[in-house]
């Protein structure tokens, strides 16, 4: 084949266009630190790119759910903890006042001890966690659960179902009516140990035993079911956190740039570059007038 | 003294020849890197009964079949090229790797609703879902005015491509002439300018095949013809046809339509068949990526507002409201995208956002927002059977593969011509080192024609006083 000197220019100008767009890559994907940086740079990469985005930023709702219910049900078992430790002390007095060793006097005493606890029973469950809502209304988490003098309870058994993790749904609220009886057990066992105690009603101070171990009962059961509950919720951290830090791992594998190899990548562009302007420096000067 | 006149006359002959042979390898040096430059050449031929040698300039080899090949692979290198200029502007407009966009804003929208089921009655988190929804609308409204620019400079570009067609057309005709008149007055015969405007004219033609896919017929009168769009005449002699660019229906998604306009004031001819060539690949961008796309991100933005209003209206707020739209109503799929915004009446009052299924399961309830939430990504609530984001991710992955074979087509369609130029470059183009030989051997002929007349001369001479 003839080889002209169009063919060379067209050769030497391919060629340090070529050496150029690679050297300048290199220096963009340099500068810029990703790979891609468009869906054309590598369509597949960029798709999976663009869904561990959206991965990421499902998971950080995620946490921000699980964080709201966490606070709102270790609120809760702390306040059940609290109203078992008065139902218990309660259950105590009253076998204690159920013996013939005490007399009227004493068992007037223990009326207005259980009185005490029944006021503050109403106080725990009538408690709002930092975020304003309250504890046990079920998804009535606007109003007192429980009417602040009688003690009915006003709220509701209905449950917000929140996703903690990827597919993960879990009640995100407590009912009063499930934790402590239905429909306000607590506090009409503990009014009619108070009636009994100050009547001096004996055979009504051992019923109310059998009536305050059914509260405990109840009480024990939602202690377990928030426990259980609440051991979901650190899972879900647990799961949501290795997540996120994978799934950003992967992101950055797909887009980001291989610093080490691309700086390689980048001199090897520059010294073709240069090596290519040489050459077509040299033969474009290349002229009748230099000829010999 | 015959004898010295005819050894003279050879010496002349020769000189003349080796001087018309310099000026040929200077004519061919000068044009080393002329475009569509054919090299020269001097053919020298024995005259019958005259002494000496006679010359004849010839243009180079033009293979019309490998230059029709060019051209056509030319008109495929523009095609792609075109398509890949439109295709460019939507990529940009639709490109989310920075995490702004359409999808990133459907996403957002999405978990803003997630994070409101967790805690339903909390005004803050009913104002980040006021703001993601007034984002949505935004990149919905974004998405359209930047497909709605991207078609007007396509359009623009188009008509560009038109106008550059025409100018070339004109030109080429205008050339046509000029080499007419020039094999009329002159000949083909040693017509180095004849064969320059023939140069030229190749060259504006293997440009023009890159703008629109011409085909060329040479007239035996020394002009070129030219078609396209399957027959159309655009250029005859020093007559030339104009391609025009109109659009019909209302923008920015209105059809676009070339026809053929003669300057002669005849009437206006559809193409037989698609042109092709950059505009055919600018029209076919705008067809597939641009129209289509304006259309497609106002059906799902369409559809999307019906959908999300009907779970907004079935749901309750705060405030026991139902029956309420959370987004304007939109009237008619043209244009949707354009148009949507956030109702008044839920930027007015938060509590209006609708979170429970039921009047029952007030504050806290948060059914309605699980299912607003996944409106996004539920099958089936498009036309088509896909979900909202399926359809717009489909929309990007078709821009995607659309590029990459424009792209793949320039590069193949590219390497193609450049081969089929060195062909051409190793049929009819110039070498300097040939050109040196030639000048070298030219030299040294004029040198010896010279020596020869020299020789002859002092012979002459030397008869001349021997006669004395």
């Amino acid at each position: 084949m003839r080889v002209t000197n169009q063919m060379m220019t067209n050769y030497v100008i391919k060629s340090t266009g070529h050496a150029k767009d690679k050297y300048f890559d290199s220096v963009r994907k340099i500068n810029s630190g990703r790979r891609v940086e468009r869906p054309t740079d590598d369509a597949p990469s960029a798709e999976q790119s663009i869904n561990f985005t959206r991965m990421l930023k499902k998971i950080k709702t995620l946490e921000h759910s699980t964080r709201i219910v966490s606070i709102d049900l270790q609120a809760a078992e702390v306040a059940i903890r609290q109203g078992t430790e008065l139902v218990s002390e309660a259950n105590a007095l009253t076998i204690q006042m159920a013996n013939d060793a005490y007399n009227p006097s004493d068992r007037k005493s223990a009326a207005k001890r259980i009185i005490q606890i029944r006021e503050e029973l109403l106080h725990i469950v009538n408690q709002k966690q930092a975020g304003g809502r309250y504890l046990f209304g079920g998804i009535a988490d606007q109003t007192p659960p429980y009417d602040p003098t009688t003690g009915v309870y006003q709220g509701n058994t209905l449950n917000r179902k929140v996703e903690v993790a990827p597919d993960l749904f879990i009640d995100g609220t407590v009912s009063g009516a499930q934790s402590f009886g239905d429909p306000q057990q607590v506090f009409t066992a503990l009014e009619d140990l108070a009636d009994f105690l100050d009547t001096n009603d004996l055979a009504g101070i051992q019923g109310s035993i059998d009536s305050l171990d059914a509260v405990m009962d109840t009480l024990m059961v939602a202690q377990a079911d928030l426990g259980s509950r609440i051991q979901v919720l650190q899972d879900a951290d647990i799961l949501n956190q290795d997540l996120y830090v994978e799934t950003q791992l992967q992101k950055g594998v797909l887009i980001d740039t291989d610093l080490a190899s691309e700086v390689t990548r980048m001199k090897a562009g520059e010294t073709a570059l240069a090596a290519s302007l040489e050459v077509g420096k040299n033969f474009l000067q290349f002229s009748m007038f230099n000829w010999r | 003294m015959g004898i010295f006149s005819y050894i003279i006359g050879t010496g002349t002959s020769g000189l003349s020849g080796q001087r018309a042979m310099q000026q040929v390898v200077s004519t061919n040096i000068a044009n080393v890197n002329t475009p569509g430059y054919v090299r020269q050449r001097m053919v020298f031929s024995a005259q019958s009964g005259i002494a000496g040698v006679g010359i004849q300039p010839s243009s180079g080899p033009r293979n019309r079949l490998l230059m029709d090949h060019i051209g056509m692979v030319k008109g495929q290198l523009g095609f792609h090229d075109g398509s890949n200029r439109t295709l460019s502007f939507v990529e940009s407009a639709t490109n989310e790797l920075d995490g702004i966009g359409l999808g990133p804003r459907m996403t957002e929208f999405r978990e803003n609703l997630n994070a409101l089921t967790a805690d339903p009655s909390n005004t803050a988190l009913r104002r980040e879902v006021l703001n993601g929804g007034k984002k949505l609308a935004f990149a919905f409204r974004n998405i359209r005015r930047q497909l709605t620019d991207a078609s007007e400079t396509s359009h623009y570009e188009m008509k560009y491509a038109a106008a550059e067609i025409n100018r070339m057309a004109e030109e080429v005709a205008g050339l046509n002439d000029l080499v007419q008149n020039q094999e009329m007055l002159v000949g083909d015969t040693g017509n180095v300018e004849l064969q320059e405007l023939v140069s030229r004219r190749d060259e504006l033609i293997s440009q023009l095949s890159e703008l629109a896919d011409v085909t060329s017929v040479q007239q035996k009168d020394g002009t070129t013809s030219l078609y396209l769009g399957g027959g159309r005449l655009l250029v005859q002699a020093d007559l030339f046809n104009e391609v025009k660019v109109s659009n019909i229906g209302n923008g920015p998604t209105y059809d676009i339509n070339f026809t053929i306009t003669s300057t002669d004031g005849g009437p206006d001819l559809d193409p037989v068949k698609p042109i092709g060539g950059q505009i055919g690949g600018l029209r076919d961008a705008y067809n597939s990526a641009v129209r289509d796309g304006i259309n497609r991100v106002d059906e799902i933005a369409f559809e999307f507002v019906e959908e999300f209003n009907a779970r907004h209206q079935s749901g309750f707020g705060l405030n026991g409201a139902t029956g309420i739209d959370f987004f304007d109503p939109i009237a008619v799929q043209d244009g949707a995208a354009g148009s949507m915004v956030v109702a008044n009446v839920i930027d007015d009052d938060l509590d209006n956002i609708a979170a429970a299924t039921a009047a029952g399961n007030l504050p806290g309830g948060n059914g309605n927002l699980i299912s607003l939430a996944e409106c996004m990504t539920d099958i089936g609530t498009m036309p088509t059977g896909e979900s909202f984001y399926d359809a717009w991710v489909d929309y990007r992955a078709d821009i995607t593969q659309q590029i990459q074979r424009a792209t793949m087509g320039v590069q193949t369609e590219r390497a193609t011509a450049e081969q089929l130029e060195n062909l051409f470059q190793n049929e009819a183009g110039v070498s300097l080192d040939e050109e040196m030989v030639m000048m070298s051997q030219a030299k040294t002929a004029f040198d010896a024609a010279s020596q020869v007349i020299r020789a002859a001369d002092e012979m002459a001479q030397t008869v001349l006083m021997m006669v004395r």
